[in-house]
């Protein structure tokens, strides 16, 4: 199958007063196009860097990203922005909802930037609402949701827009148990039902086994053994 | 708009803060306000005198007289279409406190000389007739609550004489609006003008090119003669009379632009708070594809409107307040002609605006340009 | 119990910037009142501190100012043996004739002129007013066309030096001298021989006499002997009173600082209120804990009104640092009442600085009262759950 996600080499290293902090010390891996993959390791183990990289809203020190064919750790920091608004669906451990804009409105986010005209936005919103299960929220604001409902709402905005990739960090980091189970459901359809590529950061063994691959990091490295490829790109088996 | 909703979210998210900081503009550009629409009226004042006229007056002093035979003589100057004798009397009326301008003038000759005043013709005529009539503004009728045809006594100051005076009419003219005048034959027969002086001589020109040159004559007729005169057109006139206060403009201008320098110091405390606050909300926009350039337009345009909004207030707060608030009563007609023109309204929207670029600018730079990460990592 | 204070001074210090940018918000307020106040003051003062309770004016029954009095001559030599006049060591009586005339001379900032008062005076004028002192030059002599002007028209008027002279009607005018007349309106004024300046203005009368009574007593008796004589249409009045009523023909002034006071107290108010709001939302955290530790709404309530007025006051320090060069302010304006110049110095002296300093103050009370009352409200649950 087709590799829609290819990192060579990748190295980042963070600056802190004087100090450099290794985060990746050199990931190469490629995420086929359909998969649902689970990024796991110890805190610090770079993971959410990772996942950062992929979505465009970080850039390596020093290696090679590209998605979809396009090398997006070469773009500037405008190209980007609208690059990620075109290909890449947010799902934070927080939900992250702007507190004063209610369901629908903050679905919509995503869609202001694009040129659909308000009925067509209004139309993806529900559209997007009603695959989360919310279609009856639209106008509640998020203080009046549960969590699991925060993010679901979340996930609708993350898929508003059809992105490429949708990426998740610790998406059910902060729920209890049914809520996590009912959001990985939605993660799971979202990936068997859509073909949405998944990439999910989690230290949680249980969301890991609903992905369909899972990675390992440590200290900035892939684990040895999984899908570590020495020589060539390493590519997820299907 | 499209992100109306964002911006009308944001506007509402600390609804204390946003009405505090709204009060405070409100209150700062009422005053500000206040102090632009005074300089306004000044400024009016002397845009709004007659194009045609002269003032002609002692070169020696503003309390020196001229005589009467000057008149006579610069009825005789090429370009002059009419003259009158006008004279400042400094009367009150019942209390000292109670200042305003009161004059004798020609009465036969005022409607040819002050031709931009419109007086009702019977009324005139009635003024005319009556050796101890008088004519006054519609302010001053209002301020002490004076009728047509009632009788007034004014208390005289500079000349030892209290003109016993009876309305015979209103006249009307945009800026002045508050002035009595009577007729200079009573003041004379009072014993006053009996030397044959007047203050000053006002000259309506026929051809308004010649000004310069009309007023030049005049001066150069009275050179050398017992009595120089200086002559003035009327805007000079007002300017000068509005100059003897000091700088007005300078400390009025001054005041307001401290006024609005400490909104803005204010106004950068809470907006640097606001878009604190909202650091990864900002971050999650900036990760859905929300360019900075576009964060900061948001955040400028919010700002702005919070200002433009506390400064709207304002200033139509002082245009109704002064609509109502007697300002000539006030301050004892010194202020007879105040007003508050949309010029001025316009002018304070412009500064509010500029009060929310200004105090927000810094915070929402900074903000929009966080990096995503950095932005994110604050919940995490 | 209450919270120490040393918790204030560090939150104060913690957020530096914006503290500093409250301070600096709250001070321009200040220093704008305080400017105003400054004016008010100084024009006040040159005025009314012309006027000595020692000394009795005698002017034409009606008229309001000098400027448009006259006194005959006649009348001058019955006023000059009126009993009860103090006699000074030659045993002459201290009455001083006067005559006020209005010159209009070019300034330096506006060369078509503007009114001064020349006042003509005997020796005795002098002797009345011990204060003026020439600072340059020489006296003037009698007779001649010699004058002595005021330091301040020096400084705003052209060709008004020592050696200088200028024109006048028909005649020049010789500067001979500078005086300094400590802050009176006589610092506005241009002075010469009454006699000469008389004669060359045709004037057949003085304007004012000026009398210095033996005593109280005689003060009493001399004001009721010449606004009671019928013959002399005079009427006497302290000069502190005339130049107190001098002051009416400056309301403007007295209407224009109260509004700004106005205005400047409520911005002071709301700029404090909002500096308290942003500080306590900062730290919602950190009031909720004092309130688990045991603190009471009471000790929450008093800590943040006690920052409020700390801010404030140093707010109001700084208003006065701020204004302070407004001293240095030399200015004029016109007294409508007589249509001539009142010079006058920005003053702000203690008393105005102390004033500005206390309704600075007062504002962060009244400013800090509705964030303290919201500080002490919160639920200690809540608050402690906030970021």
């Amino acid at each position: 199958m087709e590799t829609l996600v290819e990192i060579h080499d990748v190295r980042k290293v963070y600056k802190r007063d004087q100090f450099e902090i290794p985060v990746l010390n050199g990931i190469t891996l490629g995420v086929p196009r359909g998969d649902f993959l689970a990024l796991m390791g110890p805190s610090g183990s770079g993971k959410t860097t990772l996942l950062n990289l992929i979505a465009g809203i970080d850039r390596p020190t020093s290696g090679r990203i590209l998605v979809d064919g396009q090398e997006v750790s070469s773009y500037s920091e405008t190209a980007l922005a609208s690059w990620r608004a075109r290909h890449v669906g947010f799902i934070f451990q927080m939900y992250n909802l702007i507190p004063v804009l209610n369901a629908a409105e903050n679905v919509e986010l995503p869609l202001l930037l694009t040129k659909l005209n308000r009925k067509q936005r209004k139309q993806h919103v529900e559209n997007a609402l009603a695959i989360v299960g919310l279609a009856d929220r639209m106008t509640h604001y998020p203080r009046q949701l549960s969590g699991g409902q925060e993010q679901r709402v979340a996930i609708a905005r993350a898929i508003v827009t059809d992105p490429t990739i949708l990426v998740a960090d610790e998406p059910t980091g902060d729920l209890d148990a049914k809520n996590a189970d009912e959001t990985l459901d939605l993660l799971q359809r979202l990936n068997a039902e859509f073909e949405k590529t998944i990439v999910m950061v989690t230290h949680d063994p249980k969301a890991a086994g609903r992905a369909k691959h899972a990675l390992h990091l440590d200290k900035g490295v892939l684990a040895e053994g999984q899908y570590g490829y020495e020589a060539e790109p390493a590519v997820v088996r299907t | 708009m499209r992100f109306l909703h964002l911006i009308r979210g944001n506007l509402f998210r600390n609804k204390v803060r946003s009405l505090l900081t709204v009060c405070l503009m409100a209150a700062i550009f009422f005053f500000v306000t206040t102090l632009l629409s005074i300089l306004a009226t000044f400024d009016n004042a002397s845009e709004a005198s007659g194009v045609d006229r002269l003032a002609v007056q002692s070169a020696i002093s503003l309390t020196t007289m001229l005589p009467y035979s000057h008149e006579q003589k610069i009825r005789e100057v090429p370009g002059v279409a009419e003259t009158a004798k006008l004279q400042w009397i400094g009367a009150y009326y019942k209390d000292s406190r109670n200042f305003f301008a009161n004059f004798a003038v020609d009465a036969d000759k005022m409607k040819a000389v002050w031709t931009d005043y419109a007086i009702d013709p019977a009324q005139f005529e009635a003024f005319k007739a009556d050796r101890q009539g008088c004519l006054v503004g519609p302010e001053l009728l209002k301020r002490f609550d004076w009728k047509v045809g009632q009788k007034i006594v004014l208390k005289g100051t500079i000349f030892p004489f209290d003109p016993q005076l009876t309305i015979r009419g209103v006249y009307y003219h945009p800026v002045n609006v508050s002035s009595l005048y009577f007729h200079t034959e009573y003041f004379r027969e009072a014993g006053l003008g009996g030397q044959g002086l007047t203050g000053t001589v006002w000259v309506r020109v026929s051809d308004t090119r010649k000004m310069a040159a009309v007023s030049q004559q005049i001066d150069e007729m009275f050179k050398n003669s017992e009595y120089p005169t200086e002559t003035f057109t009327e805007k000079e006139f007002q300017k000068n009379f509005i100059s003897m206060m000091g700088n007005i403009k300078l400390l009025f201008t001054s005041v307001s632009v401290c006024a609005i320098f400490m909104v803005i110091l204010l106004a950068a405390i809470t907006m640097s708070m606001s878009a604190r606050e909202r650091v990864t909300e900002i971050a999650v926009l900036k990760a859905l594809g929300y360019r900075p350039g576009l964060v900061l337009g948001l955040m400028l345009v919010e700002f702005v409107l919070l200002t433009l909004f506390g400064g709207l207030a304002g200033t139509l707060a002082a245009k109704g307040f002064y609509q109502v608030f007697d300002m000539a009563r006030a301050t004892s007609g010194f202020l007879a002609g105040f007003r508050v023109y949309w010029q001025t309204v316009a002018l304070c929207l412009g500064a509010s605006a500029l009060v929310g670029i200004v105090a927000g600018g810094y915070p929402a730079y900074r903000a929009a340009n966080l990096s995503v990460v950095d932005g994110l990592r604050k919940v995490v | 119990m209450a919270i120490p204070l040393k918790y204030n001074i560090g939150n104060i210090s913690s957020r530096r910037v914006s503290t500093l940018m409250s301070v600096l918000g709250i001070g321009i307020v200040i220093a704008v009142m305080l400017s105003m106040m400054a004016l008010s003051n100084g024009v006040n003062s040159a005025i009314i501190s012309t006027g000595s309770k020692d000394n009795l004016m005698i002017m034409r029954d009606g008229s309001d100012t000098e400027l448009d009095s006259w006194v005959d001559k006649a009348k001058f030599q019955v006023l000059r043996t009126l009993p009860g006049i103090q006699k000074d060591a030659q045993g002459q009586p201290v009455i001083s004739p006067e005559i006020i005339i209005v010159f209009k001379l070019p300034k330096k900032d506006n060369p078509k002129g503007s009114n001064v008062n020349v006042r003509g005076v005997t020796p005795m004028g002098f002797e009345m007013r011990p204060y003026l002192k020439v600072i340059e030059g020489r006296m003037f002599r009698p007779g001649v066309n010699e004058v002595i002007v005021s330091r301040r028209i020096r400084d705003r008027f052209v060709g008004c030096n020592v050696g200088d002279s200028f024109h006048f009607g028909p005649q020049d005018w010789n500067v001979v001298g500078i005086f300094d007349g400590a802050g009176t309106s006589f610092d506005s004024e241009i002075w010469t021989d009454v006699g000469y300046l008389g004669s060359v203005r045709k004037r057949e009368s003085y304007s004012t006499v000026v009398i210095r009574p033996a005593d109280h007593d005689a003060a009493t008796s001399i004001k009721a002997a010449v606004d009671n004589d019928n013959r002399l249409k005079l009427q006497a009045k302290s000069e502190y009173q005339y130049y107190d009523e001098q002051t009416s023909g400056l309301v403007g002034i007295k209407v224009l600082v109260g509004f700004v006071t106005f205005f400047m107290v409520i911005g002071a108010t709301l700029g404090a209120m909002n500096t308290m709001f942003t500080a306590v939302a900062s730290r919602t955290r950190e009031l909720a804990t004092l309130r688990a530790l045991g603190f009471k709404r009471r000790a929450i309530l008093m800590t943040v009104v006690i920052e409020s007025a700390f801010v404030s006051l140093l707010g109001g320090l700084a208003g006065v640092l701020l204004a302070l060069p407004v001293n240095l302010i030399s200015t004029g304006t016109t007294n409508f009442k007589t249509f001539s110049e009142v010079a006058f110095n920005f003053n702000m002296g203690p008393a105005v600085a102390l004033r500005g300093i206390l309704l600075a103050v007062v504002a962060g009370v009244i400013g800090g009262l509705l964030p303290a009352i919201s500080a002490a409200r919160l639920p200690i649950t809540r608050a402690l759950r906030e970021i």
